[in-house]
């Protein structure tokens, strides 16, 4: 996992690279051309004509902190500024997702202090009881105990996976809203083989994948962690095993599923984005060669509209990363934070002697790291896909 | 996730059961017979859906997957009309450009990715202002040939009023 993780971050860094070289080339190819002012109104134009109701409507509907990053101004001359290299303030990102931080951290606090005074009122009945009870009572307030710890658990988990069930909806919508729009941008520019592409990884990844983590990784999920608790609770019943098992079942679908689709689009997207690459060349030489006179006038005229359309492309790639980061990173968190701090519960209630409470503790800890691959994988694999198709359309130019 | 529901339900209620008959009963052989015994009941709890799992399979309807991704048509038609529109205000800069100034053309014509297939072409040069060197051609024919040549000799319709 950790492999797939690096060398996913590599693939990422190395998709950011080529980007840089794209805009820098846009940038001088409008220099040159000396068609600022038309690529700008062309720009305008676009916009007008483009369909951004959805988008406008999705963004209404989240929260006014979900919403900051707009500063106030609508969404098109937000996707306008962004096209006239105005600069993102990643100052009021970081803000955001610090203060998600802390908002999750503190609200982790109460379960931390409840399940701690659990593990210490065991541990204080078990040492002032002496030899005066019996191995029953003992057992009896084990289990009463380990009851209360796995109901307060349990609820915690339930409430992560409602709010994970959440995300994964968030996450559909804005593939829903802006896939359409790029793809369409894509098709104008002529980009019509990387849409060939795109156009069923789009549907598999709204449908299928995200069908594969409700119906078959999340299920899963809650199976391991109720054979946990129930492992947990009995000490004559042992389902540590079958915890794992399903725990790990989960983990190969999803490593396998999200490994397969990114190499399958990958490979696919670059090679159409290399051949609409070359294919859209070799329409401007032809233009601009063979047909006498018109050609260079044509030429000039295409490289505007296309441009245009590509910058705008770009800029509502970057708009989809930024509504990514403001409204899924946090739900990560909070998943990541809740697994913490479990973990810091059982480390906490281990000095106390209390093996089985801070054991039943740390395994919930554990099992929620496959959640956290869950939100995260999914997540990336969106993020991996906008920046294959921001990375894609560029080559056309 | 009924069946899920339902299946964790009956493995928590064996385990809770056979915990509290297990605390409840004093240290005995009996003990240790109806402890195997709860054990072996929630095994086979844990197991009971595997027959049919193997039987039926596994069912995940991917009903969405047959939906499509609607691009936005409109946007498209306009963008095709932009391509168009470049090639009409080339056509009047290149003749122009040949001393025809004030050409007025219109172009019906069909884009795929950024082929631009031009079906026909109408010039109206009632507002059109000649070079006197164009003075003693064919005007109509000249025309003609250019367009001709501008749209890659395509099989196209050129008609020339005004």
């Amino acid at each position: 996992m950790k492999i797939t993780l690096v060398s996913l971050i590599m693939f990422v860094i190395s998709l950011f690279s080529p980007l840089d070289c794209e805009s820098t080339d846009l940038s001088s190819a409008k220099n040159t051309t000396g068609n600022d002012g038309q690529i700008g109104g062309n720009i305008d134009d676009i916009m007008n004509e483009l369909d951004l109701s959805e988008l406008e409507a999705f963004i209404a509907s989240l929260t006014s902190d979900q919403q900051s990053f707009l500063d106030g101004s609508a969404v098109k001359d937000f996707i306008k500024n962004i096209v006239s290299g105005q600069a993102i303030e990643f100052g009021s990102i970081m803000n955001y997702l610090l203060a998600s931080l802390g908002a999750n951290a503190a609200m982790y606090v109460p379960l931390m202090l409840a399940l701690i005074a659990v593990a210490v009122a065991y541990s204080v009945i078990n040492s002032v009881k002496g030899k005066f009870a019996s191995d029953s009572v003992e057992s009896i307030i084990r289990f009463a105990c380990m009851g209360v710890i796995l109901t307060l658990l349990i609820t915690q988990v339930f409430f992560i996976i409602g709010s994970v069930m959440d995300m994964i909806d968030l996450l559909k919508k804005q593939t829903d809203i802006f896939f359409p729009l790029i793809l369409t941008l894509m098709t104008a520019i002529g980009a019509s083989s990387s849409v060939n592409v795109y156009r069923p990884a789009v549907l598999i990844f709204a449908s299928g994948i995200i069908n594969l983590i409700t119906a078959i990784a999340i299920p899963m999920f809650i199976v391991s962690i109720v054979f946990t608790a129930i492992g947990n609770l009995s000490s004559g019943i042992k389902l540590k095993e079958m915890s794992s098992f399903f725990s790990t079942v989960s983990k190969w679908v999803l490593n396998t599923t999200f490994f397969i689709f990114m190499a399958f689009l990958s490979i696919q997207g670059i090679t159409a984005s290399i051949y609409d690459g070359v294919t859209i060349r070799t329409t401007k030489l032809a233009l601009s060669k063979y047909v006498p006179i018109i050609g260079g006038y044509l030429s000039e005229g295409f490289n505007i509209i296309l441009a245009g359309s590509v910058l705008i492309k770009n800029s509502l790639g970057l708009t989809a990363v930024i509504i990514l980061l403001f409204t899924v990173v946090p739900y990560i968190i909070r998943v990541a934070l809740l697994s913490l701090s479990l973990r810091l519960t059982a480390a906490i209630s281990e000095p106390l002697g209390c093996k089985e409470i801070s054991g039943a503790i740390s395994d919930f800890g554990k099992n929620l790291t496959m959640l956290i691959s869950m939100v995260l994988g999914v997540a990336f694999l969106y993020f991996l896909f906008i920046m294959l198709i921001i990375a894609t359309g560029n080559l056309s130019l | 996730m009924t069946f899920i529901s339902g299946w964790i339900m009956s493995i928590l209620g064996i385990v809770v059961l056979g915990t509290t008959v297990d605390l409840l009963m004093t240290k005995s052989r009996m003990k240790n017979i109806i402890r195997s015994v709860f054990a072996t009941v929630s095994v086979l709890v844990i197991i009971t859906p595997l027959p049919s799992l193997i039987r039926n399979g596994v069912d995940i309807s991917f009903s969405d997957m047959l939906g499509q991704i609607e691009l936005d048509t409109n946007f498209l038609d306009y963008a095709d009309k932009m391509k168009i529109h470049t090639m009409k205000a080339a056509i009047e800069s290149a003749l122009e450009n040949d001393g025809i100034s004030g050409v007025k053309v219109e172009l019906t014509a069909e884009v795929h990715d950024n082929e631009i297939t031009v079906q026909r072409v109408v010039i109206d040069l009632s507002d059109s202002v000649i070079k006197d060197n164009l003075a003693n051609i064919n005007k109509y024919e000249f025309i003609k040939e250019r367009v001709k040549s501008f749209t890659n000799n395509q099989e196209v319709e050129i008609i020339i009023h005004g």
